[in-house]
């Protein structure tokens, strides 16, 4: 097992959950939690976000002969200054979505490295990817709606990007800019699309759990206090700055990366758009590839459980239990003494014998490892005179 | 011994977070313990009913180290929400270490089955 | 008595027993034990635990992944209910709680493995009237 992987790497995780285990066990491994971490930051985000929308105005007005000019950078400003703890909200805020994306990536290295990312588990890893792009994508929306210069720069870069494609990129500046140039109907667009988006992540999010049973999506409080404690710690130690706020007539050009969401334009900025692109979409692609079956050695196919027709009752024990969401109990055939009939649906199904463990009928088998032949092995072994 | 320890980072934890809760009406005060920094209606219970108001003075020092360095990393105002936050994050922090330290007790690398009667 | 065997039921990404193991599965250092691999521990049924007890063995080992670190995400909690009672199907009644172990470690635990497995193996072996080594029972 564990063949595809660097076996260093494996080791080396190993290792170092074993190491955490001696110190907090393994109730509170947060390897073991390492679907449910970025889960908790999504919650901290919608909490801390439906906060910040409170006092959020999606407008660019730019009207600096007037005194009591209202648009996106001064509600932002309201918040971080004068709101009482505005600047702690808007720094959780933002530090939460960084530590998401820390969290979505050690999670997808940790699947990657214990091997649990292919075969029956090629829809959880590819809309894995399909949500990761969908974070990094509402991260920068929320760069946009600071509306500094950097949020500037920012949009006109992508504009150009949008540009930059064949045949969809005229339809997709116009769709990014609510309109043909930069107006109070962008912001209105951007704030939509960063919301909009959040929401249809839980969509997205779905679609990841709906092959695994009971998925563990919680972490214990102690970890939850401590995931939460880093944040609050980190938003004193780098309080957020804002930047100049926006002037659509100015050219700025430089600004600082938050390497977690904006690494993409620092890439922009480093080669033309065309190389760009294909970067991108080839990174894209190419994580989705990592499950195809011919980029690993597999030890053995995968044999699906199969159902002993005659033997079956019905009780449903075996599909409670299979971690995959593979057994479907179905009305038995007529003339059937039962009500139900256990099904197994192949493509989801794991091989892992669960269901044979949960079954007190012997009615559902692995066809590769029969219970009966590992009940005879054992019978054997614990008869076997000592030599 | 791993028992003394664990009630070791118990007593530690809990009394950590309570010190450090204790100090967030301070930071939220604006990292002062001024009488006239607390709101009206506390000042009105201390002043009417005697209920004394906690004193901060021992922390004092804090407050300006905690600016000073607000100040270099770039905020401009409201120094004591951030203190508020340091605080709050310490204060969970400790929390963490003692609800850890009693609930690693149950978890099990080995199971005994009960024997039943 | 001293020689009766001691079957462990193993998952075969919990600790790594092979280095420890000879061809027939039996562990070089203890004698009479032995070592059944299966793809996880979710898989062992209560029904094989009874049936090493019939056929004579002194005890059961039953070792899995740390828990939560289950491959198939569940197997070793399930299989953790099942032996305490908590999930059906559980142990039969008749069963000798005493002579049934269950261990949670990870692939690099081999260690912690053979120094409980030597106790519990000397433990199940002084145990006084050890069910009378059933003739085979009828088949199933
Ligand atoms: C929004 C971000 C994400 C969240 C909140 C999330 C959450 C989760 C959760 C809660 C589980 C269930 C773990 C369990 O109960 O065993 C899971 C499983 C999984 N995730 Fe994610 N995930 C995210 C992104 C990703 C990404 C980016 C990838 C990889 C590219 C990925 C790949 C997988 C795979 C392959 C599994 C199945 C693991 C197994 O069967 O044991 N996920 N995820
Ligand atoms: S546990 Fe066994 S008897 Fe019950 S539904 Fe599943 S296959 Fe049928
Ligand atoms: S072997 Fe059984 S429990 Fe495991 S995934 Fe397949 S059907 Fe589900």
């Amino acid at each position: 097992m564990y063949t595809s992987i660097p076996k260093g790497l494996t080791d080396l995780t190993l290792a170092i959950e074993k190491g955490t285990n001696a110190v907090i066990s393994n109730r509170y491994n947060p390897f073991y939690y390492h679907g449910a971490l970025p889960q908790f930051y999504l919650w901290v985000l919608f909490l801390s976000g439906l906060l910040l929308f409170a006092y959020y105005i999606p407008t660019i007005d730019n009207a600096y002969f007037s005194a009591n000019l209202v648009n996106a950078w001064t509600s932002v400003d309201y918040i971080t200054g004068k709101l009482p703890m505005g600047a702690v909200v808007r720094g959780v805020h933002r530090y939460a979505g960084d530590a998401m994306v820390i969290t979505i990536v050690l999670h997808a290295l940790r699947v990657w490295v214990t091997d649990r990312y292919r075969q029956y588990r090629w829809v959880q890893w590819i809309s894995g990817i399909v949500l990761l792009l969908m974070v990094l994508f509402i991260g920068q929306t929320g760069y946009y709606l600071v509306w500094d210069e950097r949020s500037l720069v920012l949009t006109r870069m992508t504009v150009s990007a949008c540009e930059a494609l064949p045949i969809i990129g005229p339809g997709l500046k116009a769709w990014f800019l609510n309109g043909s140039a930069i107006t109070n109907l962008t912001l209105s667009n951007f704030l939509f699309i960063h919301i909009g988006l959040s929401f249809t992540l839980l969509f997205g999010l779905w679609v990841h759990y709906v092959r695994m049973t009971r998925p563990v999506i919680t972490p214990p409080p102690a970890i939850n206090y401590m995931l939460m404690a880093v944040l609050l710690l980190v938003v004193f130690a780098y309080p957020i700055t804002s930047g100049k706020m926006a002037d659509i007539n100015s050219a700025p050009t430089s600004f600082d990366i938050d390497w977690f969401f904006l690494f993409p334009y620092w890439l922009m900025a480093k080669v033309d758009l065309t190389t760009y692109w294909v970067l991108m979409i080839g990174a894209t692609v190419g994580l989705c590839l990592v499950p195809l079956p011919s980029l690993y050695k597999a030890a053995a196919p995968i044999e699906a459980a199969e159902v002993v027709l005659t033997k079956c009752v019905g009780c449903s024990l075996c599909a409670n239990d299979c971690p995959y969401q593979a057994i479907e109990m179905v009305p038995a055939p007529a003339g059937s003494r039962f009500k139900l009939l256990a099904t197994v649906k192949p493509y989801r199904c794991s091989g892992c014998g669960v269901c044979v463990g949960a079954c007190a009928f012997d009615a559902i088998d692995l066809p590769n490892l029969l219970d009966s032949d590992v009940t005879a092995q054992i019978r054997a072994m614990a008869e076997a005179k000592p030599n | 011994m791993g028992k003394t320890i664990d009630i070791v980072l118990v007593v530690v934890g809990a009394i950590a977070c309570l010190a450090l809760t204790g100090l967030m009406p301070w930071a939220e005060l604006g990292m002062t313990g001024a009488p006239d920094a607390w709101p009206l209606w506390l000042r009105w219970i201390n002043q009417n009913l005697g209920i004394p108001l906690p004193s901060y003075d021992q922390v004092a020092s804090l407050s300006t180290g905690w600016s000073e360095y607000l100040k270099k990393a770039g905020a401009e105002s409201s120094f004591g929400d951030y203190a508020y936050s340091l605080v709050m994050g310490l204060a969970m922090v400790a929390a963490a270490i003692g609800i850890a330290a009693i609930g690693r007790e149950e978890a099990e690398e080995k199971t005994v089955l009960p024997v039943k009667k | 008595m001293s020689e009766q065997k001691v079957i462990t039921l193993i998952c075969e990404r919990a600790c790594d027993l092979d280095s420890v193991c000879n061809e027939q599965g039996e562990v070089k250092e203890v004698d009479g034990l032995h070592v059944v691999k299966l793809p996880c521990s979710g898989m062992i049924q209560p029904l094989m635990i009874e049936a090493a007890m019939k056929a004579g063995a002194a005890g059961v080992i039953v070792t899995g992944c740390q828990i939560g670190d289950c491959y198939y995400r569940e197997g070793n909690r399930m299989i953790r209910e099942r032996l305490l009672g908590q999930r059906p199907p559980g142990l039969k009644k008749t069963v000798d709680r005493q002579r049934v172990l269950a261990l949670w470690l990870s692939r690099p635990q081999k260690d912690r493995f053979l120094s409980e497995a030597k106790e519990f193996v000397a433990f199940v072996r002084q145990l006084p009237a050890p069910p009378p080594p059933a003739a085979k029972p009828a088949a199933k």
